[in-house]
């Protein structure tokens, strides 16, 4: 795990919630972004070439779901052991469990808001230093 | 709050202001669309491809509209989300009534979402 919280990749298809995520995490957070519409596209190697810090994966997406993207990115060696952090408006204990269970280091609810976004990856980050 | 983050929480709020407009200014679209669907299974209620459609219409428009703090509208389309998924589970037909009592809810939902928010 890297030392410090730089660069994220972030899988998203709703294009609204990905800006609203990107300047959000970009101008308050100062984070470097990946951002992908898909799985698909967040398994192109670039994102390898990327080097993330952390994966921001939303759950709910058409054809590839976040849970299965984050299944494929293990593949890569270089992405195997990168934290990640699941969107979704599903946060129920059991699915948050489930979710941790998959290797995510946390959850963070959708609707999200866009001034705090930054803070609670951070604190995430940080408890898992 | 420093003089930083005020100049940072200002372009943020006006870029989101700015996105939210946009977003507003697609809810035409999404309702023709949700309309298209809405014909679709009410010409075949077993339309596997028009309730999955639906389905990622109110879930597209729930995310959206939360984020953009639309909290009603989110809600809204949220709890007509969560429906579907639980009518689609429901394979011993006693999602039938469920599936005509939703019809006339989604369509009050369009006819509430048209009200608010598209221009006359």
């Amino acid at each position: 795990m890297a030392a410090t919280l730089t660069k994220i990749l972030y899988v998203e298809d709703d294009v609204d919630i990905q800006s609203v995520a990107k300047i959000a995490l970009e101008i308050v957070g100062g984070f470097v972004l990946r951002s992908c519409s898909s799985g698909k596209e967040a398994l192109d190697p670039k994102s390898v070439e990327f080097a993330p810090d952390l994966m921001l994966l939303d759950v709910m997406m058409p054809e590839m779901d976040g849970p299965t993207t984050l299944a494929k990115l293990r593949d890569y060696p270089e992405l195997n052991n990168i934290p990640v952090i699941f969107m979704t408006a599903k946060v129920q204990a059991s699915e948050v469990a489930y979710y941790k269970s998959l290797g995510a280091i946390g959850v963070i609810a959708k609707p999200f808001d866009p001034m705090l976004l930054a803070t609670q990856i951070r604190q995430l980050w940080s408890e898992v230093q | 709050m420093s003089s930083d983050e005020d100049d940072k929480a200002k372009e943020l709020a006006d870029a989101i202001r700015a996105l939210g407009d946009v977003f507003v200014g697609r809810i035409p679209t999404t309702l023709s669309s949700m309309e298209s669907e809405l014909d679709a299974i009410i010409r075949n209620g077993n339309d596997a491809a028009a309730w999955k459609n639906l389905h990622r219409h109110l879930h597209t428009l729930a995310g959206s509209a939360g984020t953009f703090g639309l909290a009603e509208l989110g809600d809204r389309a949220r709890s007509l989300e969560h429906r579907i998924n639980d009518m689609l589970k429901a394979e011993d037909g006693s999602g039938d009534p469920a599936r005509s009592e939703f019809m006339h809810d989604q369509r009050d939902f369009m006819v509430w979402v048209n009200a608010q928010f598209v221009k006359k």
